[in-house]
């Protein structure tokens, strides 16, 4: 049950059977209890109507004519019966209606004036509701005897209305289940749409589509909108603001040591020195590219044109090795996109293209493509990286040919950014005959 | 040939000028932006030093305002970031290469040499005309393969000339770059210097290396050489 609405759906679902269960047994027994009662009228009325047309007779019992004014009480198996039965319980006389039934001869007698209504069984499985007046009659000669008049009814005739009650009941409860069910999924969509709006925000500002959320949320979550806003915002002018700090403190000390070096001249005794300056400004060169690398890169994270970088740094490349003649070319789709920082995608173009050009003797290749994440590979014409001095060439202040200028970290620096976008390097052979840097950046 | 040094630190611009006078350049320093981009735009200037970092006019600014105003000498900017965008910005800006601080001076005269000769055409540090070729990392000279001994300022009137070759070059453009002083210059001094080379190039007049064209100024002569 990880999905709210899920959850939601659920507890409705439970709760709404629940009430429904409950509401339709209690209609059930009402609507039951009325019928009962309405067939008990019906009864009492059928024992009047017998004691209506009930003729005293010469043996002192009581005759009813052939033809009674109920039509069911003519009709054998018509489900509506009567009879009479003297003080010992004997059968005076039983309705046509009842002929061939075991109309149970064990109904009680109630006393003279009362009525007393049983449920019975019959010989043919058929439950009868049956009532029964004990009446004291005066004959014409002042005599009087008691009798007991049943009416009975087959319950049958109770069930069928019930029964299609219980059937318009399940269709209407059904309906209701089933509008309710429809109507809280709706709902549910509708509140959770906000939800839905900032989980997809929050990607899209973490894939670099968007810079903020919106400010288009429900009250209850505009809070948590407008905070992760100012949360993100703090943290991007925090970033800014150390990274500032670093190009600062990078350049106040590096302007002096400059300034050390230029002064010390280049005789023989200034030599160690040099080496302690130059010690130093790799120190200094190192640790603040890689602070810099370091720091929070956990939002903010922006689509950078691959292209446009790379045709940029070419450009600024081909000012500096003008003399070289390089043949700078890049092939990849316009629209490939680096999702991270901007300056840390320059850092390790202008680190890996730098290379190149200064190495290469004539071409310089720039593949990029988009396959299991941003995959980019910067080769070039020259000699390449022997196999064995790989893991040397990304470790920092090592400078493998130290006949050419340069620090001995750039490298390093890119190992470490590439490491730090979960990425992956490789230094392999290029077809072209030097050194193919391989580069691949996940996608979040 | 006159440099233009804009760098706010006091003892860095102090050395840099001072090793790039002994290399033999005329040079104007500037220790910020302003004043930077006063030089830049009112002196006659072949190359310029700056500084990405300075106050009041930032670098990659005076940059873009110099380009902006047509000044289309080669400009090698000093920075202290090692970020790559502050290196392309400023080459987008203008700049047409770029030295990491700190630095060794030795790079920075390679650099600025090889964008000399580059704003000039040459493709290397040897400049190889018809019989004459001058090597501007050694500053030597050699006539048929022969040395000749120059005087600093006879190698910047030469250098100067040869970095143009083919061009003409006029007297006062020649007594801006190559005096330091005004009151240094004199129009009659640079025809003396180049009589002097003359004979040391041609002593026998027969590859006439130095031009005169009356009232223009003068033009090295020789063919440069298709260099490999």
């Amino acid at each position: 049950m990880r999905s709210l609405r899920a959850r939601l759906l659920l507890v409705t679902s439970v709760l709404l059977a629940g009430a429904l269960a409950i509401v339709g047994v209690i209609l059930d027994e009402s609507v039951r209890a009325a019928l009962d009662e309405e067939q008990r009228e019906l009864l009492d009325s059928k024992i009047i109507m017998l004691l209506a047309v009930a003729e005293p007779s010469q043996e002192q019992s009581l005759t009813f004519p052939p033809d009674l004014p109920e039509q069911r009480f003519n009709n054998p198996g018509s489900g509506l019966y009567a009879k009479v039965r003297d003080r010992s319980g004997a059968f005076l006389w039983r309705s046509e209606s009842a002929l061939g039934l075991t109309f149970d001869p064990d109904t009680p007698l109630p006393a003279p004036g009362e009525q007393v209504y049983v449920r019975q069984q019959t010989s043919n499985g058929d439950t009868l509701l049956t009532v029964t007046l004990g009446v004291v009659w005066t004959f014409d000669d002042d005599t009087e005897r008691y009798f007991a008049l049943s009416a009975a009814e087959s319950e049958r005739a109770i069930i069928a209305p019930l029964e299609r009650f219980r059937g318009q009941m399940f269709a209407a409860f059904a309906l209701v289940a089933i509008a309710l069910l429809i109507g809280m999924g709706l709902v549910l969509s509708w509140l959770l749409r906000p939800l839905g709006q900032i989980a997809g925000e929050i990607s899209a500002v973490e894939s670099g589509h968007r810079a903020a959320l919106s400010d288009e949320y429900p009250s209850e979550l505009s809070g948590v909108a407008r905070n992760l806003n100012a949360l993100m915002r703090s943290e991007q002018r925090r970033t800014e603001r150390y990274q500032q700090t670093l190009a600062n403190l990078a350049h106040s000390l590096k302007t002096p040591l400059a300034a050390a070096q230029a002064n010390l001249g280049d005789d023989e005794a200034a030599q160690p020195v040099h080496s302690q300056l130059q010690r130093m400004e790799q120190i200094v060169r190192y640790q603040l590219s890689r602070s810099a690398i370091t720091t929070g890169r956990t939002v903010g994270k922006t689509r950078v044109p691959v292209f446009d970088e790379v045709s940029q740094m070419l450009g600024a490349l081909d000012k500096v090795y003008r003399s070289k003649n390089v043949r700078g070319e890049i092939e990849m789709p316009a629209d490939l996109v680096f999702q991270g920082d901007k300056g840390d995608l320059v850092e390790i173009l202008g680190n890996l293209l730098d290379n190149a050009y200064k190495w290469c003797r004539q071409r310089v290749l720039i593949v990029g493509l988009e396959d299991a994440g941003l995959n980019l590979v910067i080769e070039d014409d020259g000699p390449g990286v022997p196999a064995d001095a790989v893991a040397a060439a990304l470790r920092r202040g090592t400078r493998l040919d130290e006949t050419v200028p340069g620090s001995g970290i750039g490298l390093a620096v890119v190992a470490e950014l590439v490491a730090q976008y979960g990425g992956k390097l490789e230094i392999r052979r290029s077809d072209l005959g030097g050194a193919a840097v391989h580069l691949n950046f996940p996608r979040s | 040939m006159r440099l233009l040094v804009v760098e706010d630190d006091d003892a860095l611009r102090e050395s840099l000028t001072q090793q790039l006078l002994a290399e033999g350049y005329r040079v104007e320093s500037a220790a910020d932006g302003q004043e930077g981009l006063y030089f830049a735009r009112e002196y006659p200037i072949d190359l310029a030093i700056i500084d990405l970092g300075l106050p009041g006019l930032p670098g990659i600014d005076l940059i873009k305002q110099l380009r902006g105003s047509g000044h289309n000498y080669p400009v090698l900017i000093l920075t202290a970031r090692d970020g790559w965008q502050d290196k392309v910005d400023g080459l987008q800006a203008g700049a047409d290469d770029y030295v990491s601080k700190p630095f060794h001076f030795p790079e920075v005269s390679a650099r600025i040499n090889a964008l000399l000769r580059r704003a000039g055409g040459w493709g290397s540090a040897i400049l190889d005309c018809g019989e004459v070729r001058l090597d501007t990392a050694a500053q030597t000279l050699f006539v048929s393969d022969e040395e000749i001994d120059l005087t600093s300022f006879e190698y910047q009137l030469l250098e100067y000339l040869m970095m143009r070759a083919g061009e003409v070059v006029s007297k006062t453009e020649l007594t801006e770059r190559l005096y330091d002083q005004d009151y240094e210059r004199d129009s009659n001094v640079i025809e003396v210097f180049i009589g002097r080379l003359r004979k040391k190039l041609d002593p026998d007049n027969v590859t006439k290396p130095i031009e005169t064209l009356r009232g223009r100024g003068y033009r090295f002569a020789l063919e440069r050489n298709v260099q490999e």
